[in-house]
């Protein structure tokens, strides 16, 4: 039962976006505009559904699997799942999706195209996350690709093509590097496979290579290519410069996605092949992971400090994300390894709420600065305006930060705890970090939403029925996920041990 | 009752507390009324469990009732986050101390009237007894850092709980300062927890004085400074306007320092086995006595109180240090009360009349009610003879005179304190004003000088153990509370029963307060005489100024960072060499193919060129050639024939 629920997370919003084309092809332009709304977002509801109940009824310490071949002679199989490690990503999907549908569900152009491309993508992200064979993993991960870039360079801000064509670029240089990952891997090993589960064990450890006459190892080679891989479709440190066109020029409901959901699928797929496929390499450069993590963490901070516009600093927040997760995969400690996985989950929804949140400032007032170029605030005094807004992000803006009672917490204390034995200079690192990220949020939050009222932010009102849905389930899930945390991390914390004991 | 149904009936009615706060925020100004009684039941509600829990200590011979349980992981292992609920006589003090003081702003929120949001001063109340009852009545640090959480929330409402411009301006800053504090603090907790050390209050598992403790521990602690708002984040009170409101006092600065205190508290025994302790309560000798002296030289009634606040907790973690857990607790209770007392007695006075009393010639009197308040106030606030600040200073002093280091920074400490405590008083002593004394403002600073006076001295709730020599009024009720609360502390607690040390301490409030009086008309003309030195210790020595230039820096640095690694790196060292290589690669293989083609095109085209003439010469039909070939056959014929 459970592998036909996962199955039909993955082809439900595909199935709904198809409709959505053929409907709207045969109808006139506003019925096709509500009813390609209220197709893409049941199929987007319909879909989540299938994926929360996926994890709802997992047990821990266990996981559901199916395979069915799909190109038999070449190994490729349809094998997908759902464990403790890939849940929180699949809460995710299941959680933002609709959320991205329904708050563009007023656009007055295009809605049909942007809500059809949120279904694909959300197909294409089910599948990465659920997928327990190496093709399919690349495949999904491949297509999704498209999706995000047509979403930027249609519509996106005045530069949008540039943007687009910069992250379409990096990212299929990624896919390269990750598909070279992909033939290293099926070369090396007898008999041949892609299966994540045939693979475990160090099969491909001891496997070596001529290259250039001199001797390689498959394996290390291959992981340096996947972290490579990584790094060209994530916001990593020093290779993030595409990334820096992309959070400005996107619209803000794609940068939920991508900073929600699309980063922690990112994260969850290096977690998961990592441990999996390549555990000595893991070990022997567990210590750069944990400093390009911090790295990584320092300079976002520093960078957001410097920002004068909402949408860069969720950018930089995303990177902070990233340098987090980073320091609790590298620390390969129990506690640090499944705070890093939880902190996935309560980054993605706190920077899904900021999102939304900044797009929803950004309906009212035209943009997103809220300092001019000479620094003067050009947004200033909603909380006098929106006082429920300023309440929601206060929630959003304590979790992100971690605070206690708010899911932030949760993953920060984890990852901190687990990693502080072993790399205190990281953890000091990661905390001066947050001190940094607290001052430039609330140098935000002053900013925007208690400063003095400005022309601009006269123009604000408070949420609609339609913004408070967006919002306040966000916010009910961080504090539920901050109060009470237990259910979701004993669901991880076995199958991270089971990949901390093919470290060993 | 058994020790979950405490926790459970503490816990609910403390989440019924911060939910009322919450619905006092919503119901806005509008419902303000509503929010009144919807707070004012709800901490009835926690007043009464808290006396059902008081009931179940005496029941079970004072001892204290703990419940704990795993928060984030279910497996009870050692540095597992668990939270629980711990009942202890000290707990419970604190707590029906916060719902008394919460009592008092919601009696008194309309003093004075201008500009105060009822809604937001309600919400305030209700977030502080939650963080610090929430920080006092938890069995490990985790809840009382969800404690410290809502402290900060309830400055945050105090703070914005106003019309004034200035108020939105002061809020954002305080959120900064506290909320850096917690996550430093919470940082220093995880660093502990994952080093090892058990966090439990109850643990009698001794932390090792290891770098890699001692680095989490300063951390900690450096955070829980930073709730205090003391130099050198002491601008924040000396910019920030009204501090003549009691939601102010209690949320934006008591609350903090109270739930910050509590970690401090439970965890004495462990601080010190780390040996952190002692210098970082130098650190508060320093920062109390310099936000004193910065207190010494405001002109400002609600700007001295602002500098005297922080100083306190300060002061209170000093004689934690050389003193014990009791007496600072003492004082920190005296000092509240005395703080609390001031206030609602400077509130009596008609706005903006305290602080201009020294420049007004009048000949009116204020009245005798008002004026023997302040006296009382004052006493307490400065350790007055009779108050359980009286017992605590007393108390450092027998302490600290066996070192005479620690002897003479804490007499400077206390001097200070009793002469900017009499500073204030004079200034409102001073007030050449008629006016009506309000009953409520009246009966509730008398309602704090009762308490100060009769529960933590005599022992007694109702102050009857002055009349009464029975058993509970033996000993100091606080002494009996810590007995069961720090017993290891307590028992220690033998200092030097010397008579001298009592006469240094009456001299210091004499003196002290002689001092003031001698100053307090010439306060003015002193900081006229030393006008830099005055205008830069008033300002807090700047450090706001030095705050803002580090602020400017990391503002500028982020820019730069940013610029020089996703703009300068991405575009300069990728994105640019990478273009330029390709198009460099591209431009010299185009260059190359051009060569290749044009010289094996050369070549083809010769090869090409003689197999298509040979076709050529058949097809075109040259009859010279057909000759040449006829007469060279015909040669070859010939000769063959004339050699046979």
């Amino acid at each position: 039962m459970l592998q036909e629920i996962v199955t039909a997370m993955i082809l439900l919003p595909c199935l709904a976006a198809i409709l959505q084309a053929v409907l709207s092809a045969s109808q006139q332009s506003g019925e096709a505009n509500t009813s390609g709304k209220w197709i893409a977002l049941g199929g987007s509801i319909l879909s989540g559904l299938c994926g929360i109940l996926s994890v709802f009824f997992l047990e821990p310490g266990t996981a559901s699997h199916y395979r069915t071949p799909w190109l038999g002679s070449f190994a490729i199989a349809y094998e997908v799942g759902v464990d403790g490690l890939n849940g929180m990503p699949i809460l995710l999907i299941s959680i933002i999706f609709p959320l991205a549908i329904i708050f563009e569900w007023e656009r007055q152009k295009g809605v049909r195209g942007i809500q059809g491309l949120f279904l694909f993508l959300q197909a294409a992200l089910a599948g990465t996350a659920c997928s327990q064979d190496l093709f399919l993993i690349f495949f999904f991960w491949a297509i999704s690709l498209l999706p995000l870039y047509f979403l930027v360079a249609i519509w996106g801000g005045d530069e949008r093509e540039a943007a687009a064509g910069r992250f379409l670029a990096t990212s299929a240089i990624g896919n390269g590097l990750f598909f070279l990952v992909l033939v290293l891997i099926y070369c090396s090993v007898d008999p041949q496979t892609f299966s994540i589960r045939e693979l475990i064990g160090g099969r491909i450890e001891a496997k070596t290579m001529v290259l250039f006459g001199a001797e390689i190892n498959v394996a290390r080679l291959a992981f340096a290519l996947f972290c490579a891989g990584l790094c060209c479709r994530i916001p990593i440190w020093p290779l993030h410069g595409w990334f820096s066109g992309l959070a400005v020029q996107a619209p803000p409901s794609v940068m939920v996605v991508f900073c929600g959901v699309f980063v922690p699928v990112a994260l969850s797929i290096f977690t998961r092949i990592g441990f999996s496929l390549f555990p000595k390499e893991l070990t022997a450069f567990g210590d750069v992971i944990i400093w390009v993590g911090s790295i990584n963490l320092l300079f976002s901070a520093l960078g957001a400090v410097g920002q004068r516009g909402l949408q860069r600093l969720l950018g930089f927040l995303c990177m902070a994300l990233i340098g987090v997760t980073l320091v609790g995969i590298g620390s390969l400690d129990i506690t640090s390894v499944v705070g890093s996985v939880y902190h996935g989950l309560s980054g993605g929804l706190g920077l899904a709420g900021f999102g939304i949140l900044i797009g929803i400032l950004r309906d009212r007032v035209g943009h997103s600065d809220f300092l001019n170029s000479s620094g003067e605030p050009v947004l200033g005094g909603v909380v006098s305006r929106a006082p429920l807004m300023a309440l929601i992000a206060g929630v959003v803006v304590a979790s992100i930060l971690g605070f206690p009672g708010v899911s932030g917490f949760v993953g920060n204390a984890l990852v901190m705890m687990g990693g502080y034995l072993s790399y205190p200079n990281a953890i000091i690192c990661m905390s001066v970090s947050l001190l940094l990220l607290t001052y430039a949020i609330f140098t935000l939050y002053r900013h925007v939403f208690l400063g003095k009222l400005t022309v601009e932010s006269a123009k604000v009102q408070d949420l609609s029925v339609r913004e408070r849905g967006l919002l306040i389930p966000i916010v009910v899930l961080l504090i539920s996920f901050g109060v009470y945390p237990r259910p979701l991390l004993d669901l991880s914390k076995p199958a991270v041990l089971n990949l901390l004991t093919l470290l060993k | 009752m058994s020790d979950r149904g405490i926790a459970m009936m503490l816990i609910c009615s403390l989440i019924s507390v911060c939910l009322s706060g919450i619905a006092a925020l919503f119901l806005n100004r509008a419902g303000a009324h509503i929010s009144r009684w919807v707070v004012s039941t709800t901490l009835f509600g926690f007043l009464v469990s808290l006396i059902i829990g008081w009931i179940n200590i005496l029941d079970s011979g004072l001892q204290s009732r703990n419940w704990t349980v795993g928060w984030v992981v279910s497996k009870p292992e050692f540095s597992t986050i668990r939270v629980g609920i711990s009942l202890d006589p000290i707990g419970v003090g604190s707590c029906c101390l916060w719902v008394l003081l919460a009592a008092l702003v919601l009696i008194n929120v309309d003093h004075p009237t201008e500009g105060v949001r009822a809604d937001r001063a309600y919400a305030a109340s209700a977030f502080s007894v939650s963080g610090v009852g929430l920080s006092w009545i938890s069995a490990t640090p985790w809840l009382s850092f969800v404690g410290l959480t809502f402290a900060l929330f309830a400055g945050c409402c105090a703070f914005s709980g106003t019309e004034e411009e200035n108020g939105w301006r002061v809020a954002p800053k305080y959120l900064l300062e506290r909320s850096s504090g917690l996550i430093l603090a919470l940082a220093g907790m995880f660093m502990l927890s994952s080093a090892g050390v058990n966090v439990s209050w109850f643990s009698a598992e001794a932390w090792p004085p290891e770098k890699i403790i001692q680095i989490g521990a300063a951390v900690f602690s450096t955070g829980l400074f930073l709730q205090f708002g003391a130099t050198p984040i002491l601008g924040f009170a000396l910019t920030q306007e009204g501090l003549n409101q009691l939601p102010r006092l209690l949320g934006g600065y008591l609350a903090g320092g109270w739930a910050a205190l509590a970690l401090f508290f439970r965890l004495s025994n462990h601080l010190a086995e780390t040996e952190i302790l002692i210098p970082f309560a130098w650190i508060c000798v320093i920062s109390a006595i310099l936000s004193l002296v910065v207190g010494l030289f405001q002109i400002d009634f609600k700007r001295i109180l602002g500098a005297y606040v922080p100083a306190l907790f300060c002061t209170s973690i000093a004689a934690f240090a050389f003193g014990s857990p009791l007496i600072a607790y003492g004082l920190l209770v005296g000092w509240t009360l005395g703080v609390v007392t001031l206030l609602l007695t400077a509130l009596m006075v008609p706005r903006s009349t305290v602080n201009d009393s020294m420049k007004k010639k009048s000949v009116e009197q204020s009245p005798a009610s008002f004026l023997i308040l302040v006296v009382l106030a004052v006493c307490l606030a400065s350790g007055g003879m009779g108050w359980v600040s009286h017992w605590a200073l007393n108390s450092w002093l027998r302490f600290a005179a066996s070192d005479t280091t620690v002897c003479v920074f804490s007499v400077l400490m206390q001097f200070l304190a009793v002469v900017v405590v009499w500073r204030m008083g004079w200034l409102l002593l001073n007030t050449k004003r008629a006016f009506k004394v309000s009953g409520r403002l009246a009966s509730s600073a008398f309602a704090c000088l009762l308490v100060s006076l009769s529960v933590f001295w005599t022992g007694e709730p109702l102050g009857l153990g002055l009349f009464s020599t029975e058993i509970w009024s033996q000993r100091p009720l606080l002494e009996r509370m810590f007995l069961v609360a720090v017993p290891a502390k307590a028992a220690t607690l033998e200092f030097r029963d010397e008579s001298g040390v009592f006469w240094a301490y009456l001299a210091i409030v004499v003196l002290g307060g002689l001092t003031a009086f001698w100053m307090r008309h010439n306060w003015i003309r002193f900081f006229k005489s030393v006008p830099k030195a005055a205008a830069f210790i008033s300002s807090g020595y700047r450090t706001d100024r030095f705050w803002g230039f580090a602020a400017a820096h990391f503002i500028r640095w982020g820019a730069v960072t940013d610029q020089l690694i996703s703009e300068g790196f991405w575009t300069r060292v990728l994105v640019i060499p990478s273009r330029m290589t390709f198009a460099t690669l591209s431009k010299n293989l185009l260059k190359a193919d051009e060569w290749i083609l044009s010289r094996t095109g050369f070549v083809l085209e010769r090869a090409l060129y003689g197999a298509v003439r040979l076709p050529q010469w058949i097809q075109s039909g040259d009859v010279q050639a057909y000759l040449l070939f006829a007469i060279g056959s015909t040669v070859v014929l010939l000769i063959k024939l004339l050699m046979n």
